[in-house]
């Protein structure tokens, strides 16, 4: 068991015993080896559920929206204790992007922040266990080893060491922010920022002529089905009814599963995440129809960096990108 | 008729005797395996566990029109097509044939389903024996098997070089009669081989869960606490119901252009809250914990009740791609174990 | 055949650059008729979406005009105009549009000129383009 883990489930316990919060939302096993899966716990006894491995890859600020939707029932006080919380550096900056347009208040949420060097891709692990000849459910105890770089777990007794580099997911290689900025407390050591391209993904298509991006694009967006688990992992879509889905006074997107309108869904859902995604990734990990969706929400976070100096979730202080401005921004409209 | 042995090189030659029809075959794009009309052959993929689209949408499209309508100068509306073309759907998985069967019931129920119906009447079905089941299969569960040819016109079973081909409905004589020299008798050997990879198939089948008693426990469970828990990380996304090969809930909208436009009926998804919404703003499923166990009362409980049948074919796809892990049978496992029964 | 004429749709804040169009009309300066005009009250209150909806209803080209930078009537509406719409540009370069397609312009109630420059200009260049099929639904055929 490593010590991070530990200390999660140290805190939890504590911060649920002593009251100090309503619930706490951390990672427990999933259902196979590689998968973790959220979990939300209100009893100290079970805070043995908790997990700490290379597997949380999921981005659990979503509940903490959902929290705040909630409406306490007619004549009962509201509990506004703070939400626990185990954050990876990118979950952080997404709670800090919630601070920053008013949905989550500061004293609502307790995060525990974990520098975080990247987490597994769970189809890249199983692959890699399969060549080892190793089941989906053979391997227990995954572990992160900091110091070798390597990801590691038991299978009958034995260990099993997955290098990072091969099965980390894609967007951790190009993270640059290993280090959660807002948080109640941190676990773990402060990792070295590594210098690497943060938009990498996008380079091959901005290569690309015109018409190529359309062909792109194209085959893409006709395979949506629109099944809306991108928005609904997003903790930054947290509109009460989404504009796509909207019906009164007007149907923007119509429910027909095509090319125009899918490309409309996605096209605005980009707009709208301009300077507040902050690349935790989860729309792509669920799309199951493998839309690279980071491709288009990465370019608009390179757009925001360029044009305005602007990057998701660093300052809760700044305003978002879009409700200021400034009078020498660049202007190409003559 | 008789069994019969087509050897995989003759696959193309097949193909391109059966040009009358608009062939749908499982295609890989982009690491995703769904079903595409076939235009050359050797793009289809037949190694892989299951398409992650069940091939539901060729008879139940997720965006179908209905009719069309015209104002000017008087108004003038037009039926939607009926899907005349003949259809033949390759290698599909025998969980994915059970799940027509049980669309049957419901499309043909009180109202047949015209534009359903026709295409299920223009469709050979052509299934391909599971061989190397995914971990997340439970057919043998819900009745059903690796290798089991209901919902089917044809049943192939890869022997390697060749495929074992048992013909089950005059549909699928109809695309087997073709020309003689591709097919041949099978051998005692052939037999045997078959009989060896479908025990093998379905001893790889190892994700079960006992539904005996499901049903009448849910009855005792509407009010549960259960529900509450289990639905705590539920996001509340439309991938479980989209990809079940046996969800077959629709919505049905204008889309109006001005002079003209169109109704259509699209997938709807019970897991949103717009899907019980009513005009006033009021919803009767206001949360996550109402429309997750309303999807496993529908397949568990409803579908039963009205249908005589489970309206799940175990093939697995919403435990694969959960993006919170959210897995049916654990979720059946523990219903059968919840004790209380709430006040 | 007849030659390909392409729609464009003008969204024209009120104060600035419709009162420009109108002065393009008073001046009988000569413009193509291909613009379909929508007068909005500033140019901030172009969403995204309009751009995209217009698109998809048809459109082969979408202009966006308002107030100069520090005119506005609303002293900063076209500021946000400004930033939103230049990454909106930059997303659709992204999936493939043609920038020439999607214009945005500061056009004061005097450049009466200028609209009708505008107007020339895109005209040509979408004529050019031919017609836009990459966002228009499948269903409504001419």
């Amino acid at each position: 068991m490593s010590k991070i883990e530990d200390e999660i489930r140290g805190i939890a316990k504590k911060l649920l015993e002593e009251g100090k919060v309503k619930y706490f939302t951390g990672y427990a096993k999933g259902p196979d080896s590689f998968r973790a899966r959220p979990i939300i716990i209100d009893d100290p006894k079970d805070v043995d559920k908790l997990i700490w491995s290379p597997c949380c890859v999921n981005n659990l600020g979503v509940y903490l929206v959902d929290e705040m939707k909630k409406k306490p029932k007619r004549g009962e006080e509201p509990d506004t204790r703070p939400v626990g919380i185990v954050t990876k550096a990118c979950d952080a900056r997404g709670i800090t992007v919630l601070h920053q347009e008013n949905i989550l208040p500061k004293e609502r949420v307790y995060v525990i922040g974990i520098p975080c060097r990247g987490m597994a891709d769970p189809e890249k692990l199983e692959k890699h266990a399969r060549k080892k000849g190793l089941g989906h459910d053979a391997i227990y105890n995954m572990d992160i080893k900091e110091e070798k770089m390597m990801f590691t777990g038991e299978a009958e007794g034995v260990k099993v060491a997955f290098p990072r580099e091969e099965v980390l997911l894609d967007k951790c290689k190009e993270c640059v922010h290993h280090n959660p900025r807002e948080y109640d407390i941190v676990i773990g050591k402060r990792i070295e920022n590594p210098h690497v391209d943060k938009y990498a993904t996008i380079r091959e298509l901005e290569d690309m002529s015109l018409e190529e991006r359309e062909k792109f694009w194209e085959m893409i967006f006709e395979r949506c089905i629109r099944c809306n688990a991108c928005k609904e992992v997003c903790p930054m879509c947290y509109c009460e009814e989404c504009t796509v889905e909207k019906a009164k006074p007007m149907r923007w997107c119509s429910k027909s599963a095509d090319k125009s309108n899918n490309e409309f869904f996605h096209l605005i859902r980009a707009m709208h995440l301009v300077g507040r995604c902050i690349d935790c990734g989860e729309c792509e990990r669920v799309c199951p129809m493998a839309i690279p969706l980071r491709k288009l929400y990465r370019k608009m976070a390179k757009e925001a960096e360029k044009l305005y100096s602007y990057e998701a979730g660093l300052n809760p202080e700044e305003d978002p990108v879009f409700a200021t401005f400034r009078v020498d921004d660049d202007d190409e409209f003559e | 008729m008789d069994d019969m042995i087509i050897k995989k090189d003759k696959l193309p030659k097949w193909s391109s005797e059966l040009s009358d029809y608009k062939i749908f075959a499982p295609h890989r794009e982009d690491d995703v395996v769904i079903f595409k009309e076939m235009k050359n052959v050797n793009k289809v993929v037949l190694h892989y566990a299951n398409s992650v689209m069940p091939p539901k949408e060729i008879f139940f499209p997720q965006t179908q029109e209905l009719f069309k309508y015209e104002k000017s100068p008087e108004m003038k509306v037009s039926e939607a097509e009926l899907p005349l073309e003949k259809v033949l759907l390759f290698g599909v998985r025998p969980c994915d044939a059970r799940s027509f069967l049980i669309m049957d019931k419901l499309f043909y129920w009180d109202y047949e389903d015209h534009l359903y119906k026709q295409a299920r009447d223009n469709t050979v079905i052509i299934g391909l024996t599971c061989t190397s089941p995914h971990h997340n299969c439970f057919c043998t569960s819900v009745g059903g098997k690796p290798y089991s040819n209901e919902g089917l016109d044809v049943l192939m079973t890869d022997l390697g070089d060749r495929y074992y081909v048992e013909v089950l409905t005059e549909k699928g004589e109809d695309v087997i009669r073709k020309p003689d020299e591709l097919f041949s008798k099978p051998t005692d050997k052939d037999r045997k081989e078959r009989g060896e990879i479908w025990e093998k198939a379905e001893s790889e089948v190892t994700k079960n869960v006992e539904v005996e008693g499901v049903h009448d426990k849910l009855g005792e469970l509407f009010e549960s606490k259960y529900w509450d828990e289990k639905s705590r990380t539920c996001v509340g996304c439309g991938i479980c119901s989209f990809l079940c090969p046996t969800c077959h809930c629709f919505d049905i909208t204008d889309e109006d252009c001005g002079n003209c436009g169109r109704r259509i009926r699209t997938w709807d998804t019970c897991m949103i809250p717009e899907y019980t919404v009513h005009a006033s703003g009021y919803n009767p499923r206001p949360g996550k914990k109402n429309r997750l166990k309303n999807r496993v009362f529908h397949k568990f409980r409803y579908f039963p009740d009205r249908f005589d049948a489970i309206a799940c074919v175990g093939c697995g796809r919403c435990i694969s791609k959960c993006p919170v892990g959210i897995d049916i049978v654990e979720t059946l496992e523990e219903v059968k174990e919840v004790e209380e029964v709430e006040e | 055949m007849p030659e390909y004429e392409p729609k464009i749709l003008a969204f024209l804040c009120n104060w600035c650059s419709y009162a420009g169009a109108d002065l393009a009309g008073v001046s009988r300066f000569q413009y193509p008729p291909n613009v379909r005009i929508v007068r909005v009250m500033c140019s901030g209150r172009i969403s995204p979406r309009f751009v995209l909806k217009s698109f998809q209803e048809g459109a082969d080209g979408v202009l966006i005009a308002g107030c100069h930078p520090g005119d506005c009537h609303y002293s900063k509406g076209n500021y946000y105009t400004r930033r939103r719409l230049t990454v909106l540009g930059k997303l659709l370069e992204h999936v493939g549009v043609d920038p020439r397609r999607f214009k945005v312009k500061w056009i004061s109630a005097s450049e009466g000129g200028k609209f009708a420059d505008v107007i020339k200009e895109m005209t040509e260049n979408v004529k050019g383009l031919g017609p836009q099929r990459s966002f228009k639904r499948v269903d409504d055929d001419e």
